[in-house]
């Protein structure tokens, strides 16, 4: 338990949208995180999420252009004049998902503390390059321009972390059976995001629910 | 005694406070209050924030007005991080902020006198940047402490004057603000096992 943590892909990528595009008036539709394409899948296996990314955000990432130009770093007046000019209407903000390896692992501490560790291995690096050759695909077809999300690149990240407390069959490799009861206490059952055995490529909230209520079902039936 | 409610119901509830509690997460209390009909969720902070009185605080102060400008050197004088009380991360215990301060003021102040003779606020503003550049390649911590700052500003931990000024127009809202739109208001039925969901 704790180990195979699936980051399920999670990059963050933001353009500027080009000067012919009319405003997206990101947060005044009924959706703002609806937009999926899947025209990537094929070749690289990441699905490309967009959405209205709040102000917040641009705190919490190191947003800079992707080309050198400026703001060359998150502070000062260059980015607080970048984000007058171009937030929230110009800039679209979207969330890279695709299939890595579950590397990552989850310990405690002699304090009690959670350590989380995703180490940047050589399949994840070269995850992160692709995603960012989508990113600037998308940018020279459109005529957007690509930002960096973190000073070194691109912000890989953790909201959807799935499979350190994975199903399956192999016990060395699962501590869950299929049906989610945690292998040596009966009657004890993991049903969420820990529970999905690897990367979704998608969003894995409703593969996550799906099979909660499969293994709600085997619990009401079986039990 | 239990009352059945409807699983479409639960749905409903269970989603209005997710959204809530994520809301008030991300960028405190401006966009929880959105999400109240009548205006803020908490009183908002105008007026409370920290002022910086001790050397340290100084530079302290002269740090956060690089980081996001405000009255004191953006030539259009709009509020930044000062003005979007960020000073309150000194004594705010959801940054780990206060225990490094003296950490910051300390290199900012000594890489400063290295280069140009004078402590960091005694610099003119845009000697001010190009140092705090500089400085995060030798403690990358700065990183995390520049983050903080900013989320005083764009992400409205303690006031609003952030998010006006980089005019976010507030959460959507799904049309719920539009009292014209049919919000609430059933659009369609499912169909399941049981038949019509009500």
């Amino acid at each position: 338990m704790g180990r195979n943590l699936n980051n399920n892909g999670d990059v963050a990528l933001m353009w500027v949208l080009p000067e012919h595009y009319p405003d997206a008036h990101l947060f005044m539709g009924r959706n703002n995180a609806g937009m999926i394409t899947y025209d990537f899948w094929e070749e690289h296996r990441i699905t490309i999420h967009a959405g209205a990314g709040p102000p917040a955000l641009f705190a919490a990432l190191d947003v800079v252009r992707d080309d050198g130009e400026a703001p060359s770093a998150p502070l000062g007046m260059g980015f607080k004049r970048f984000m007058k000019d171009h937030y929230p209407d110009r800039v679209i903000s979207a969330l890279a998902i695709g299939l890595v390896d579950g590397v990552g692992q989850i310990t405690v501490d002699p304090d009690g503390m959670l350590q989380f560790d995703l180490p940047m291995t050589e399949h994840l690096a070269a995850y992160i390059d692709r995603v960012a050759s989508v990113g600037r695909q998308i940018a020279d077809e459109t005529g957007a321009k690509l930002l960096r999300t973190a000073d070194d690149g691109f912000e890989h990240g953790d909201a959807h972390p799935l499979g350190t407390c994975r199903i399956g069959d192999d016990p060395d490799r699962a501590p869950c059976t299929p049906n989610g009861e945690l292998r040596g206490y009966p009657g004890l059952f993991c049903t969420d995001g820990s529970s999905i055995p690897g990367g979704t490529g998608v969003n894995p909230a409703l593969t996550i629910g799906a099979n909660a209520e499969r293994i709600a079902a085997w619990i009401v039936a079986n039990r | 005694m239990t009352q059945p409610v409807s699983r479409r119901r639960f749905l409903e509830t269970a989603s209005d406070w997710s959204l809530r509690v994520l809301l008030g997460c991300v960028a405190g209390p401006r966009l929880a209050g959105a999400l109240e009909p009548g205006g803020f969720a908490r009183a908002p902070l105008a007026g409370a924030c920290l002022t910086a009185e001790t050397p340290l605080e100084k530079t302290l102060a002269a740090i956060l007005e690089t980081v996001v400008p405000g009255a004191e050197t953006d030539p259009e004088a709009a509020p930044g991080a000062i003005e979007a009380c960020a000073m309150n991360l000194l004594s705010d215990g959801a940054f780990p902020f206060r225990e490094n301060a003296q950490l910051i003021s300390g290199l900012m102040d000594g890489l400063a006198t290295a280069a140009h003779g004078v402590p960091f606020a005694a610099l003119p503003p845009n000697e001010r940047e190009p140092l705090l550049i500089e400085a995060q390649e030798s403690l990358p911590l700065l990183r995390l402490a520049y983050r903080a700052i900013r989320s005083a500003f764009y992400g409205g931990a303690y006031n609003g004057v952030g998010l006006d000024y980089v005019g976010f127009p507030g959460p959507n809202l799904g049309y719920r603000h539009l009292p014209e739109f049919s919000f609430r208001k059933p659009v369609s039925k499912e169909l399941t096992d049981e038949g019509w969901m009500p």
